[in-house]
């Protein structure tokens, strides 16, 4: 059978198969949200952003914002229901205030440049929806004995 | 000797955290949080609210 690159591939129906690109948003906008943390020395610092409108996860980045970082230290991102808003808790035996459930990480062991302050960047071949009451988590686990500045940016349409 | 933790600037006791098991579809789990959010907003419209809502986006309550 042979080929013909030049055509698109269709489906069963005959219709065209193409895949959806971020040119496309959905009728959504892009929003860029930005947090201004101060990390702890030699501690492991959470940051907990409230979501507070449904929205599609895409990306972020972070930035490093002042010279204290040192080899070792890192950063990570993820999204965490803390008070069951997802109705998940019943079912894995957890409890508010005691447990906190990680839905998923997108951003594990990022080990800072503490030569590079340009900005780290993560972006998804796909976005990913959350809703109002889970928390965006930063986490910036730090080795050093002086207190880092970053700043953690997120991109989501909604 | 465990790291002491900060959250949100302030020192706590860390939490226990669960990962979601793979087994867990908690992305469905969302749609349907949103789905009720949705149903919820739609059921205090008028008839009149429905139908201006299902032209101008173009869905019939339900994603």
């Amino acid at each position: 059978m042979s080929v013909n690159l030049n055509k698109p591939p269709k489906n069963d129906s005959g219709a065209p198969i193409s895949a959806p690109t971020f040119e496309d948003t959905d009728g959504l906008a892009p929003q860029w949200e930005g947090h201004l943390y101060t990390a702890v020395a030699g501690a492991t610092n959470i940051f907990d952003e409230l979501v507070t409108t449904e929205k599609r996860l895409r990306g972020g980045w972070y930035e490093l914002l002042n010279d204290k970082a040192v080899v070792g230290d890192k950063v990570e991102f993820s999204v965490v229901d803390k008070n069951d808003v997802l109705g998940l808790f019943a079912l894995l035996g957890l409890t508010v205030g005691v447990d906190v459930l990680e839905l998923r990480k997108y951003v594990a062991n990022e080990y800072v440049n503490p030569n590079n302050m340009t900005r780290q960047s993560f972006i998804g071949n796909s976005a990913f929806l959350v809703v109002a009451g889970l928390y965006m988590r930063s986490i910036y686990d730090s080795e050093g004995t002086e207190n880092v500045v970053f700043k953690a940016n997120t991109l989501a349409y909604e | 000797m465990a790291k002491d933790l900060y959250i949100n600037g302030e020192k706590k006791t860390p939490k226990n955290k669960v990962k979601c098991p793979g087994w867990c579809d908690w992305e469905a789990e969302v749609k349907r949080v949103i789905n009720e959010k949705d149903q919820e907003m739609v059921n205090g419209l008028t008839e009149e609210q429905k139908k201006k809502l299902k032209k101008n986006r173009g869905v019939d309550f339900k994603r």
